[in-house]
């Protein structure tokens, strides 16, 4: 997309959908998941569970790739921007990123289950001592 | 003469090419994914070797240096593609 003789034609395809949503899903989005495992501790006072956190960031990580890849190779073949319906050729990409979207609300909802437990069981979980965190160790 | 192309299923490249000019599109982009890949692996080797490091954290402050390095490289590939169009 930097330069201008590619970009006449991939413009207005899915590979402009995948670049933005490489760019807000793995930047974003990410930095959204980083912030809250990063700050509920402080937050709440209690760690979250460390072994569902990382299921969660693998799958995540997994889901949105098999989403988001396959757009790609359907803008690069052509296939354009909102236009609802696409011709058969483009369906087996397609089918694949929707695959892998019941797998991001997959992992969305393992999220939702970390976050009502971690509200849930305060007894469970391990407590933050404060004034031993130092990052620069 | 007129070429036309379609669709089809699986395809991870453009379409077939009824004119010189795309022809010579698709070379640029093909030439300038051969370097992408080369600078993806490196990152991501950086990358994941860093996680497996350890105290990756101690050196995460106060890098002059490296930051201007990783600003004004990364401009002159820019510039690297944006001018043969």
């Amino acid at each position: 997309m930097a330069n201008a003789s590619i970009d006449i034609s991939i413009h207005d395809t899915y590979y402009i959908v995948a670049h933005f949503h490489y760019v807000l899903s793995l930047g974003a989005v990410y930095a959204l998941f980083g912030g809250f495992y990063y700050w509920i501790g402080k937050l709440i006072g209690y760690n979250y569970i460390n072994f569902l956190t990382f299921i969660h960031f693998i799958i995540f990580t997994i889901a949105i790739n098999i989403v988001f890849f396959p757009m790609h190779a359907l803008g690069i073949s052509g296939m354009p921007r909102r236009i609802p319906d696409y011709p058969d050729g483009y369906l087996g990409w397609n089918s694949i990123m929707s695959y892998g979207s019941i797998l991001t609300l997959f992992s969305i909802i393992i999220f939702l289950f970390i976050l009502t437990y971690i509200f849930n069981n305060f007894n469970k979980l391990k407590l933050i001592h404060m004034n031993i965190i130092n990052y620069n160790n | 003469m007129i070429f036309l192309d379609y669709p089809l299923n699986w395809s991870y490249n453009f379409q077939d090419p009824g004119n010189n000019i795309l022809y010579g599109i698709i070379e640029l982009h093909d030439s300038i994914i051969y370097y992408l890949i080369i600078i993806a692996t490196v990152v991501f080797w950086i990358f994941i070797s860093s996680l497996y490091q350890g105290d990756h954290l101690k050196y995460l402050q106060h890098g002059d240096t490296i930051e201007l390095i990783w600003t004004i490289i990364p401009a002159i590939i820019l510039w690297a593609i944006g001018i043969p169009s």
